[in-house]
């Protein structure tokens, strides 16, 4: 279908249906909520890295006035209870493995006495030896935080080979070797995680709190309580920013339901921003061993890797995802890739917005960049000789197929809006000593999204007004995921936009569907909304064929109407069909076809000014082009591009938590320290999009990909590779700071 | 659910306060807030400040004690005693007695907040974030960091803005606070949330009332800036979308 002919898909320009509520500052998120007679908890952590605590004392604790309750982790120890999926246990009994793990928890009449509590419970630890570096981790005397290896996984499981790479290196020329390595940091949204937690009326635990999966929360917490799912109901609150920060249960979020049964009272918890920071997920540091064949003329005959993720102190999402990047921006003849997960007693790893891409791009397409700098080659024509993927492409891994890829035509808008044939200059010769400088850099990007095998369901009903209303799993975390699944919806039904309603999600009020991250809430539940909207759609022409008494095939669907297609005087409102029965009624799933894997691409091309006496580096333009299937709500679109380069911005220049060797702790947990791009570092962004729809089975959503997690990978290498033209050194870890730049220029 | 009552609570208290200052038009306080919500307040009438000052008139919001009265069949991992444990008004009447609201740890402060006259009892640790929040119910204001590093908490005092994390409540006694919900109101909102709610200026929103309180202060005193004097006055905020480019775009078109 031609852009032309939709009515709302990539043409609605309204604004959010929150944003005026939101800017008067009357919507609520997580912490905003209270109850009558609530309870205030604070929870008291690890000083140490690795420790075992052998005692804890906290009745001075329990003595004060106001406090209600105390949890130990010796009160778990004769019913030990694990989040599932992960090693962690709810408080640890046996040891702590990472600076700022949970040890106890209190909870108060008021926050401040709750606070003061803390510090009444005396711990007695017994410090151990602790690991922090991942290649140290592995050695086999290292410091081990479970009985055996340090290894969480071993290569068989995720080794990835095509063709034959010995062969390929005697084709090369050239053998090339980098090590790079990627750094932790956290999401640092501005919204701590906070729930309140409260046995209600209806004898279930209910939980109010900003979650991206409340459906996650909810069988997380029954699993951890050992009660039925049925038993709770999460209501998912605005998110003060997500970015796979709040996919699942944590911690908190159980001790809060603990001391709620035990007390009879609400509890209410926030985060502190220093507990966020340390304890939060992080984005595992990585380690990348790459090994290139490259012949003269530019192109690669072998590669091979091997990465190293830290895995913090328990095993989560893999880290280990960090090789599909490198094996799906080009078609290497040859490859074979290994992946390692390791513990560490550093800190909590997790998905950040874009899981192991933003490591893996920055890897694979700065080695891409130092490839060209070798050959002295134009580094957009030295990616063109490297066969990129194009559509029709298979799965290099598994021979699935792929949907929609739009890599070619990413890289060519970029170029040509960028005027990079008019601004690419070779490296220097020399190193630059001083004044400000400039340079330009490009990278390309590829990752999955959508995660489809997760459940993705939607309930649409029309109501007797001719109005919808769709059920599902949608939580606000700013995405503006509201108004896509209702665009879609409308776009199939002939509905205003005004028309159609997304109820607030709860596990009370909307099926299971996956949550919002993975770059899915457009992708996966969108399909799963289409899929309802057809049902519906169908339901509506079929009430319509019998009341003008001709077949459905006859039928057609307008604004508002449903006429006969060859007598258009025939019709009937939509309004006239749906207040009767049988009421409209649809719940609609979306399966991923079998033997197809969802890839996004793109494109980002960075302009940057480096000061050689300050280091500072200013990134003045970025131009991003993102393939994405097909733009439906535009304005939103952009405005996740923006923030995805913005994001890139911190971790390119200067986003780092730093984990002292000494001490073990970390010792930058604060948004000062560990600082995000300000108004002042933004850039001027070019955004554009690649339509490349995906047509069914693939796609009942009008063809559109995810966006939410792909634009804060590719603006790293971008950005560095355009320093790297700046100033002719290419840096083997990130960020990079302005000491690293005064120290490559032999300036300190 | 709870929250309906909140809301419902909330409304009579701001109503009751309207009502009072009106009357107590000359200058001096009517009505007398003792906290908001929470045990904190259950214990309040019966501690020695409350009779302090017995002369103001005293109004204790009714708590609703949520009685875990019914059997909880949770399975309790970890708990040690039995899981079942109701708990009455009374019992959490007599122990609520908070340190805090003990003579010497308390001050009796005024307030004018978004026009309305305030008279608190605040625990002296308190900051004025968390009076707004949790005491007045207005949470429009965010406490990002709770340390003055993000800016989401900004608020204007007599005009200027401020980080309400880092006041403490009892230091700004008498001085008139706008808060987020001051500047507009869902139905009448200013020009500059206005122009948020046009440009896509709001993603998670967490950091929108802080912004837009300091584009507030900024359009008083330059109702013309440049697009880098915006960047500027904002670069006490934090917004980790990153939705800059929008946020920017929506001062400078409020300021046209």
């Amino acid at each position: 279908m031609s852009q032309q002919e939709f009515r709302l898909v990539g043409k609605y320009d309204g604004p959010r249906i929150m944003a005026a509520r939101q800017a008067a500052g009357v919507l609520k998120f997580g912490w905003d909520f209270n109850l009558p007679n609530q309870l205030y908890m604070r929870i008291l952590r690890s000083p140490y890295a690795h420790a075992k605590v052998t005692a804890v004392d906290a009745s001075e604790a329990l003595a004060m006035k106001g406090v209600r309750d105390v949890l130990t982790p010796f009160d778990f120890k004769d019913s030990p209870v694990r989040l599932a999926g992960t090693t962690k246990m709810i408080l640890p009994y046996d040891k702590v493995r990472h600076p700022g793990e949970e040890v106890c928890a209190v909870v108060a009449d008021d926050p401040y006495i709750a606070e003061e509590a803390l510090s009444k419970i005396k711990v007695t630890y017994e410090p151990l030896p602790y690991v922090q570096d991942v290649e140290e981790a592995m050695k086999p005397d290292a410091p081990k935080l479970y009985e055996g290896s340090n290894i969480v996984r071993t290569p068989t499981t995720v080794t990835y080979k095509v063709g034959d790479t010995a062969k390929g290196f005697t084709e090369a020329d050239l053998t090339l070797e980098f090590k790079l390595r990627s750094q932790t940091l956290q999401h640092n949204n501005i919204g701590t995680w906070a729930c309140l937690v409260s046995l209600e009326k209806d004898g279930r635990l209910h939980v109010w709190t900003d979650t991206q999966y409340a459906h996650g929360i909810r069988n997380g917490l029954a699993g951890a309580l050992n009660i039925p799912q049925s038993r709770i109901c999460v209501h998912a609150e605005l998110c003060g920013g997500g970015f796979g920060d709040k996919t699942g249960v944590e911690r908190h979020v159980i001790l809060a339901a603990i001391f709620s049964t035990r007390t009879g009272r609400p509890v209410k918890y926030k985060l502190t921003r220093e507990d966020n920071l340390i304890v939060g997920k992080h984005r595992w540091i990585c380690v990348s061993y790459l090994k290139f064949g490259l012949k003269k003329d530019g192109t690669v005959t072998a590669f091979e890797a091997k990465n190293y993720s830290n895995a913090g102190p328990f095993y989560s999402v893999s880290g280990s995802g960090i090789a599909t990047e490198q094996l799906f921006i080009y078609k290497w003849p040859n490859f074979y890739v290994e992946c390692y997960d390791i513990y560490t007693n550093t800190c909590t790893t997790g998905p950040v917005r874009c899981v192991a891409d933003p490591p893996s791009c920055w890897f694979i397409e700065t080695a891409m960049d130092r490839l060209a700098f070798q050959l002295n080659m134009d580094p957009i024509q030295f990616r063109l000789k490297n066969n990129m993927f194009t559509q029709g492409d298979k799965d290099p891994t598994n021979g699935n197929r792929i949907p929609s890829i739009g890599q070619p035509q990413c890289i060519n808008r970029a170029r040509e809006l960028a005027e990079w044939d008019k601004k690419w200059k070779p490296w220097p010769k020399t190193k630059p000593t001083s004044g400000v400088v400039r340079g330009i850099g490009v990278a390309n990007h590829s990752c999955g999204h959508g995660a489809g095998s997760l459940p993705n369901a939607a309930v649409l009903v029309m109501n007797p007004d001719g109005s919808l209303t769709i059920y599902t799993g949608y939580s606000d975390i700013g995405n503006a995921g509201r108004e896509r699944v209702a665009i879609i919806a409308a776009e199939h039904l002939g509905l205003p936009f005004e028309k159609v309603t997304v109820a607030n999600y709860s596990t009370d009020t909307g099926p299971d569907s996956g949550g919002t991250y993975g770059s899915r809430q457009t992708k996966s539940v969108g399909n799963a909304v289409g899929v309802a909207a057809l049902q519906v759609k169908d339901q509506l022409l079929e009430k319509a064929a019998a009341k003008l008494k001709v077949t459905k095939e006859d039928l057609k669907l307008d604004v508002g109407k449903i006429y006969v297609a060859n007598d258009p005087s025939k019709s009937v409102t939509i309004q006239e069909l749906v207040a009767s029965s049988p009421w409209i009624i649809a719940a609609g799933q979306w399966i991923p076809p079998a033997n197809t894997t969802q890839r996004t691409y793109a494109t980002h091309i960075a302009e940057v000014e480096v000061d050689c006496d300050t280091g500072l580096v200013k990134v003045l333009k970025v131009v991003a082009v993102h393939d994405i299937g097909r733009v439906i709500y535009r304005k939103s679109c952009i405005s996740q591009v923006h923030g995805g380069v913005i994001q890139g911005v911190g971790m390119a220049l200067q986003e780092e938590l730093l984990f002292d060797p000494q001490t073990g702790r970390c010792y930058n947990a604060s948004m000062l320290d560990h600082k995000m791009p300000l108004s002042s570092q933004t850039p001027e962004i070019i955004v554009d999009f690649v339509e490349n729809p995906e047509q069914p089975p693939d796609s009942y959503n009008h063809g559109a990909k995810g966006l939410g997690e792909p634009p804060t990978s590719p603006i790293v290498p971008a950005i560095t590779n355009a320093i790297a033209n700046a100033i002719g050194v290419y840096f083997d870890s990130l960020p990079v700071t302005p000491d690293k730049i005064l120290k490559a220029l032999g300036k300190v | 659910m709870a929250s309906e009552q909140e809301k419902e609570k909330k409304i009579s208290r701001r109503k009751f306060l309207g009502v009072s200052t009106a009357a107590a038009a000359g200058g001096v306080v009517g009505g007398l807030i003792v906290g908001a919500v929470g045990g904190y307040l259950a214990g309040q009438a019966a501690v020695p400040a409350a009779k302090t000052v017995t002369s103001i008139e005293t109004k204790t919001a009714t708590v609703t004690q949520t009685a875990a009265t019914a059997t909880v069949t949770v399975t309790q991992p970890g708990a040690a005693t039995t899981v079942t444990q109701p708990v009455t008004t009374t019992v959490t009447t007599t122990k609520t007695v908070a340190p805090a609201a003990e003579v010497g740890y308390t001050s009796l402060i005024t307030l004018n907040v978004n026009g309305v006259d305030y008279a608190l009892l605040v625990d002296n640790r308190w900051s004025l974030a968390d009076v707004l929040r949790e005491k007045l119910g207005l949470t429009g204001t965010k406490t990002g960091c709770d340390r003055g590093e993000c800016g989401s908490c900004a608020v204007l005092v007599d005009g200027v803005p401020m980080l309400s994390c880092m006041l403490l409540a009892c230091s700004v006694s008498g001085r008139k606070i706008t808060t987020i919900e001051g500047i507009g109101s869902v139905g009448n909102l200013d020009k500059i949330q206005q122009a948020f709610v046009n440009n896509e200026g709001i993603q998670c929103g967490m950091c929108i009332p802080g912004i837009i309180v300091v584009s507030k202060a900024l359009l008083e005193k330059n109702p013309k800036p440049t697009e880098d004097e915006v960047k500027e006055a904002l670069s006490g905020n934090l917004c980790k979308c990153g939705n800059w480019p929008y946020i920017v775009k929506s001062v400078l078109e409020a300021a046209k």
